[in-house]
């Protein structure tokens, strides 16, 4: 899958939900371990989630997660039948699922495509899991298998965990009978099947919808994922996929129309009305059912009971159905069938060329009355409906042929529908329905689709993916063939339509236009390749693919320029690829003909290309009214193929007709061809706007809309950059976004105030000079608010991060064998996004070294008289314009006497150095890289890696991290971080002449010292002592090669601390505390070692923003 | 071609120019400048504006040609002192010192000159391949010597200029 196709807010959406369904079923497979695997809550919990898992991969197209989950729901559903009780290996492997879950998603970010994370083994725990001996007891959660006799033989389909997929020929037969369409019946797996059938023996009826993309989700607005959920919150969905089939048979390609069709094969106990009702899914307003097979209608199917009368009466059913809605009801129905009825005349008069309108209006007619019909509950008038409706549906897919024949039982079978409605109209009663000649009709269209459904089960995939079908007709790959042979090239010209047309229409008219000038489009058509996969469709960014084939003279960099840059790819077809166009249509042709479907393609493919463009043209006709006077007018003094294309447009609005551009281009002689290339060429896109005058007037009004070609060209990379990130989308609150909206209304506020009092300033300037005073103090708070706010959407909760933990914990307990509550705090604490990535690797390694060195085995516990169980705490909380967190553990502390040994034989300290640092300090080099107190290396800790890890992540966000630890009490690891890394706190410092901006996340205190006060070791280093510690001395005239005026009376020392290290920097002069807005120094050449960026403060003046880290790691080399 | 080709990437600004007939494909517009007695050109699609005066603050540890940083409406934008780039001394007069502020690979980026002349309109068939060496500057950031009522006008390549391989050079 091409990368920038799929999309990514779809993606996106994808990650997100997958994430936290990981993170239910994590948290659920934790407590259902803890509760002893018997919570039935739990599992059902669980199930869902992986079933929702299952559901939403397999809508993207996701094989492989879609088939562990698959196996995982399996399991889960045994578990939750009571067949089978959890034990802790199972649920390790239930884990370890997860595990590769979480694999999976990663790949998915990182390669946007499917994953191949190995799951083969274990899938084969799973299997094994399923396979596992019943326990003697039987649940009370068993469902029992209800012995209504069935037509469908049970022994058919035995419920089997076989690997085979592909549905087998009763399968299909099965399908068959449900009148579930074959190109719905291709996507069934095996599986599925069963599942179909299982629920139909437990009397869940059976209803088949399609919704459409577009029109049903994106013009309304609503996510597809969210329509998801909710219908799997209320019913069985047995099947969801996209139907790939529809697409090369889409001859009328009209684009903004244009619709992927979703169809969702779903299994239901309620009624259809029921079933709206309960989803809250409006059937008018989100998709249209198209069909449905209840239990009922199978039987009627089965057993043939054709000749039952049937008794109903209209009834006022609660509030909801009015007697004014019954009265419009009746009115509605004798109105469609009457529409109904007359589209029928209308063919009977000319049967053999009517207006496929008319089959539409009659379709849409049934379909309606059908819709009415069900609101009522009226189910015998639906079911009649609804059978028309799939007659007239057959009629317009051309399955089969509007004969007199059918003519004449379809208007015998309307006059009984509407006798039917009338007596209902009248009496508020159905007392029968002549279903007879409904019998004839269906048994005609049956006989006349026999051929197709009898061939599709057996190759069921042939129609839909025959990767060499490309789509073409025997007219296009007749030019491609005449080309190879003239030895003329062939491109093939990838563009993206973008869903929104309108934004790209004229920029897509003016390349093809200018292409055709040197060449002859022979094909245009959607990129059946991209749309194949299921991963493909996208409601809220639909990108269409488009390929142009192209027959040209020209090179390759000439067609590119003549596109403007703005074509996704342009690939030189050879005569390899026309032959296996022409091999593949060949196939495709006796394929098709073979299903009797021969019909379809035998229509000439131009009128599709055809159709297309004009619908492109009338598009381009939008903004071409504003200058077609322009053009007409200037007409004269230009080149004939200019004129012909203006002739063109002019007849077009003077008769409305709609005449393919291409005739007018082939007319045009190829020297002229030749010559406008060449000046073309040499002039590049000037010579197209000066010889195209209404071009260019076109290329004017673009730029007006704010659309051209540059800036379609920077989009595209930068939406697939983002993908690469993968998450790079943060979820607001929608109220903070709200508060948001509020503060910046009051900003306008504030700013028409200033505007009014700016209007008439001399006037009145006392007056004026304390309204401006009181509208800057406004402004100045509006302002703090916003800022604030905005801080606020980047926030997000630490409980994020927290709770991957207890998953983590549990392993690590498990292996160590100890014992440890975990409890966690302030998890609603929110921190910036930035800083939350940043700091789950640091907390794990801290949880890990908690778990490793800190707690106890049990048995020491409590022979040190403490409880057996562990305790390990989490906290997060504010504190001023940071976050502390505190990982505390109540183990055995660190002992500074072994770090103190440790360290000396790691050669990390001499002798000497380690008689001067006090305890407190000592303990500080457990940050060192490579010090580990462990004697083995162990497959958790020990290798003196991890403390590294936390000190520099925690480094790099500008944090501290502190240790409090009591011998035989327990540890405390304390993080501080800054709340926000965009805009910080700062100190400002002067050095010399210079102001540089300190974060004051980093200063712990500033003080004046004199010059005397700092001393030195060994005459080198210099230090100074503060309290009863000694810190080192960080000079940043030296560091930075500045002239510092060195006053000896008067120095100031600002203690800087990061992580757990200290250091003085020696300023001139301090000159406060000021909020700044970091900016990147966006260049290489001032990029320099020591400095973070740059801001700007009030005055204009830039101030570059000192890199403590880097300032501390420098100082130390020079050491 | 060359040229041609630098001009269709542009964005519609230079569409526009390209249409009120001044920009022929036989001449090329330029902004002239001096850095010392030299007067020099750069291409005018790549300069987004001349600034007068500006406050720099100097940062430290950087190439010596690099002036420093200056706020530009709210962006920080490096300075690079041409003069300095080029080894030459002169002593400028202050008040014509100007910045032009251009746009290289999507970043912007000032240069000090001693002071802008005019923007005009070279035609391409008075320009002269650049010659070895003029005082000092490498051939790699001439694109040419254009010679217009007897003035000499070194049309300066500054995309190379400041080129990931110059940078490298300087820092190794």
């Amino acid at each position: 899958m091409n990368d920038s196709i799929m999309n990514n807010d779809m993606l996106q959406d994808f990650l997100e939900e997958a994430k936290e369904m990981i993170e239910v079923l994590n948290h659920g497979i934790l407590t259902l371990e803890q509760s002893g695997g018997g919570n039935i809550d739990i599992v059902n919990e669980i199930f869902r989630s992986a079933h929702t898992l299952k559901g939403m991969s397999g809508m993207m197209g996701f094989t492989n997660m879609n088939h562990l989950t698959h196996t995982m729901e399996n399991a889960l559903d045994k578990v939750r039948n009571g067949e089978m009780i959890l034990n802790t290996d199972q649920i390790d492997v239930l884990f370890e699922c997860l595990d590769e879950l979480n694999d999976m998603l990663a790949d998915i970010i990182n390669e946007s495509g499917d994953s191949n994370v190995d799951t083969q083994e274990t899938l084969e725990k799973l299997k094994d899991m399923l396979n596992s001996p019943k326990p003697e007891t039987k649940s009370k959660f068993e469902t029992p298998v209800p012995s209504k006799p069935k037509t469908i033989q049970k022994a058919e389909f035995p419920v089997s965990t076989s690997k085979e997929e592909k549905i087998n020929q009763t399968d299909a037969e099965y399908l068959n009978q449900l009148m579930i369409p074959d190109e719905v019946l291709n996507l069934f797996k095996k599986y599925d099947v069963e599942k179909l059938h299982n629920l139909i023996l437990n009397d869940y009826n059976i209803y088949y919808f399609k919704v459409l993309l577009d029109k049903d989700f994106c013009k309304k607005n609503i996510s597809l994922i969210e329509f998801y959920k909710k219908l799997e919150s209320s019913v069985e969905i047995i099947l969801s996929s996209c139907i790939t089939d529809s697409i090369p048979d889409i001859d009328a390609i009209d684009l903004k129309n244009y619709d992927m069709q979703i169809v969702f094969v779903i299994a239901s106990k309620q009624t259809k009305k029921e079933f709206f009702k309960k989803t809250g899914i409006d059937s008018n307003k989100i998709f249209e059912i198209f069909e449905t097979f209840e239990n009922e209608q199978l039987q009627i199917q089965d057993n043939s009971k054709d000749e039952e009368e049937i008794f109903f009466e209209l009834t006022f059913d609660g509030e909801f159905i009015t007697p004014e809605i019954i009265k419009s009801f009746k009115e509605e129905s004798v109105e469609h069938i009457h529409e109904f009825n007359e589209c029928l005349l209308k063919i009977e008069k000319n049967p053999d060329n009517f207006n496929p309108e008319l089959i539409n209006a009659m379709f849409r007619a049934m379909h309606t009355m059908k819709g009415l019909a069900n609101m009522f509950s009226l189910k015998p008038i639906s079911e009649f409906a609804h059978k028309l409706e799939n007659s007239i549906d057959a009629v317009r897919n051309g399955k089969i042929k509007m004969t007199e024949s059918l003519v004449e039982l379809l208007l015998k079978n309307c006059d009984s529908l509407g006798a039917a409605v009338q007596e209902l109209v009248e009496t508020n009663k159905i007392t029968k329905i002549n279903n007879k000649v409904l019998h004839e009709l269906l048994n005609l269209i049956n006989s006349n689709e026999k051929p197709e459904s009898a061939l599709s089960t057996e190759k069921p995939h042939k129609i839909i993916k025959n990767p060499f079908y490309y789509g073409f007709s025997e007219e296009d790959i007749k030019k491609f063939e005449t080309a190879i042979t003239n030895k003329n090239n062939i491109y093939e010209i990838t563009f993206f339509y973008k869903q929104d047309l309108s934004e790209n229409i004229n920029n897509f008219d003016i390349i093809k236009t200018k292409i055709e000038l040197f060449g002859e489009i022979a094909a245009l058509m959607f990129d059946i390749d991209e749309i194949i996969g299921l991963d493909y469709f996208n409601p809220a960014n639909f990108d269409l693919p488009i390929k142009l084939y192209y027959i040209s003279q020209e090179n390759i960099s000439t067609i590119s320029m003549l596109t403007d840059k703005s074509a996704e790819n342009i690939r030189k077809l050879d005569e390899t690829d026309v032959k296996n166009f022409r091999e593949s249509y060949s196939k495709y042709v006796s394929d098709k003909n073979s299903t009797s479907l021969s019909s379809k393609i035998k229509r000439p493919k131009p009128v599709r290309k055809q159709e297309l463009e004009n619908h492109i043209k009338k598009e381009g006709n939008k903004s071409e009214t504003n200058t077609k006077e322009t053009t007409i007018s200037i007409k004269e003094s230009h080149s004939k193929i200019k004129r012909e294309q203006n002739e063109e447009l002019r007849r077009r609005e003077n008769s409305g007709e709609q005449t393919p551009i291409m005739e007018q281009t082939k007319s045009s002689s190829p020297e002229q061809n030749k010559q406008q290339l060449n000046s073309l060429v040499k002039s590049g896109v000037s010579a197209v706007e000066k010889s195209n005058p209404d071009r260019a007037a076109k290329r004017e009004s673009e730029k007006k809309t704010g659309i051209n070609d540059s800036k379609e060209i920077q989009t595209k990379p930068a939406t697939s950059s983002g993908l690469a990130q993968g998450n790079t989308t943060v979820r607001v609150d929608i109220e903070k976004l709200d508060a948001l909206m509020n503060l910046v209304g009051e900003l306008l506020i504030a700013k028409t105030q200033v505007e009014q009092i700016g209007l008439n300033f001399d006037e009145n300037i006392s007056e004026n000079k304390s309204k401006l005073k009181f509208v800057t103090e406004q402004l100045g708070r509006v302002t703090n608010d916003i800022q604030e706010a905005i801080m606020k959407t980047r926030m997000v909760p630490i409980g994020t991060v927290f709770n991957r933990f207890p998953r983590v914990v549990r392993d690590i307990a498990k292996a160590r064998n100890k014992k440890v509550n975990l409890i966690i705090k302030g998890e609603e604490t929110e921190l910036d996004k930035t800083v939350i990535e940043e700091i789950g690797d640091p907390m794990v390694h801290l949880i890990r070294n908690a778990l490793d060195h800190g707690i106890e085995e049990p048995e020491k516990r409590i022979a040190a008289g403490k409880s057996e169980t562990g305790t390990l705490t989490l906290n997060a909380f504010h504190e001023g314009n940071h976050i502390i967190i505190e990982i505390a553990d109540d183990g055995a502390g660190i002992n500074p006497k072994i770090i103190r040994k440790k360290s000396l034989e790691k050669g990390l300290l001499t002798i000497e150095e380690s008689n001067m640092i006090p305890d407190a300090e000592i303990i500080k080099f457990i940050f060192k890289p490579g010090f580990s107190t462990a004697e083995v290396i162990t497959d958790i800790s020990g290798r003196g890696v991890g403390m590294d890890v936390v000190k520099s992540n925690i480094s790099k966000i500008n944090g501290i991290v502190d240790i409090q630890t009591n011998v035989g009490a327990g540890t405390t690891f304390t993080i501080k971080l800054p709340l926000t890394l965009a805009i910080i706190n700062s100190l400002l410092v002067k050095v010399g002449e210079q102001i540089f901006a300190t974060p004051l996340a980093a200063v712990i205190e500033s003080l004046k010292i004199k010059a005397a006060d700092i001393g030195s070791i060994e005459g080198k280093y210099e230090i100074i002592k503060l309290r009863d510690g000694v810190i080192p001395i960080l000079r940043l005239n030296s560091q930075f090669k500045i002239q510092s005026k060195e006053n000896k009376d008067k120095l100031f020392i600002v203690v800087i601390g990061l992580a757990e290290e200290k250091y003085a920097i020696v300023v001139d002069d301090l000159l406060g505390q000021q909020e700044i807005v970091i900016k990147s120094l966006n260049h290489k050449i001032v990029s320099t070692p020591g400095i973070a960026g740059a801001t700007i403060l009030g005055d204009g003046q830039v101030v570059l923003i000192l890199d403590i880290s880097t300032l501390i790691s420098n100082a130390k080399k020079n050491r | 071609m060359k040229p041609n080709d630098k001009l269709l990437k542009k964005t519609g600004e230079s569409t526009e120019i390209m249409e009120d007939g001044k920009n022929k494909e036989s001449s090329r517009q330029a902004v002239t400048f001096n850095i010392g007695k030299e007067e020099y050109a750069i291409d005018i699609m790549l300069v987004i504006e001349i600034i007068k005066s500006a406050r720099i603050t100097p940062v430290p540890l950087s190439l010596d040609f690099v002036k420093g940083v200056v706020n530009l409406r709210g962006k920080v934008v490096p300075v690079v002192d041409l003069k300095k780039k080029f080894s030459i001394t002169f002593q400028e007069n202050p008040k014509e010192v100007r910045f032009i502020v251009v746009e290289i690979e999507k970043k912007i980026i000032g240069f000090q000159v001693d002071k802008v002349k005019e923007v005009i309109s070279i035609p391409l068939s008075s320009i002269d391949p650049a010659p070895s060496i003029i005082s000092g500057i490498s051939q790699n950031y001439i694109e040419g010597v254009g010679r217009i009522d007897g003035r000499l006008i070194i049309l300066l390549n500054i995309e190379k200029l400041l080129s990931e391989k110059e940078l490298e050079k300087l820092s190794v």
